[in-house]
């Protein structure tokens, strides 16, 4: 394994997802890295085999979530300064996506999976904006030192 | 990994582990727990290098905030 092209894919991947909402296919990776559209496709699903939080979608060498966003939609709706463009990866993970925005107002806007009621989280680095509803909870449903041994982790 | 607007509501969700009410925490808790380097420093551009030291920053605070238990960490043999 290229560490360093692993490393240089793992953030472009990222980087662009922060930029436009969804992940690069490994063809414009390609490109944009200088490498052969093979070795891409190879670095893309080595970065996504490490365990943290990304992974390909399933049967595809395409990028289906990179921690904390996912590029296909979910019920986690992302705005960032009033622009609605992202996704969240799970209900943690869209706690972290504020890191990825300084200085900007990161809104999680979702439902409860059990009454669908809106949940709303709003966000500014450090500060916490706004929880609606004040009960909010954050529920793991398999053991988090599990989770890197679940294919497509979804709950 | 989900957000419920109350506690009552995960075991309302037809798809939770009925055992896994040790996997519920407040928001503040996990806002805390994703506020370390591990999440900040994502862009850096020797982030997997460091992901392990990162992660030892990550535990403290987990266990700082009580989340040692059997949903958060490996139990010991």
């Amino acid at each position: 394994m290229d560490n360093g092209l692993v490393q240089k894919t793992y953030t472009n991947i990222l980087q662009h997802m922060v930029d436009h909402g969804w992940a690069p296919h490994y063809t414009q990776l390609a490109s944009e890295l200088g490498v052969s559209t093979e070795e891409a496709r190879v670095a893309v699903n080595e970065a996504a085999n490490i365990g943290i939080g990304c992974w390909t979608s399933p049967g595809t060498d395409q990028v289906g979530s990179w921690a904390p966003f996912n590029s296909t939609p979910t019920h986690y709706l992302v705005s960032v300064d009033g622009e609605r463009k992202w996704f969240g990866q799970c209900g943690l993970e869209v706690n972290a996506i504020r890191w990825l925005f300084p200085g900007q107002e990161v809104k999680v806007e979702t439902r409860d999976l059990a009454t669908a009621e809106i949940i709303t989280i709003r966000y500014r680095d450090d500060e916490i904006l706004e929880v609606t509803p004040d009960t909010t909870v954050g529920h793991v449903n398999n053991p988090m030192w599990k989770w890197s041994e679940i294919p497509s982790p979804d709950n | 990994m989900n957000l419920f607007a109350c506690e009552d509501n995960v075991f309302e969700w037809s798809q939770t582990d009925p055992a896994s009410g040790g996997g519920i925490r407040p928001l503040a808790d996990w806002a805390a727990m994703f506020s370390t380097d591990l999440f900040k420093r994502r862009l850096d551009s020797d982030y997997l290098s460091k992901m392990a030291e990162y992660a030892k920053q990550n535990r403290a605070v987990m266990v700082e905030r009580g989340m040692t238990g059997p949903w958060f960490m490996r139990p010991k043999t």
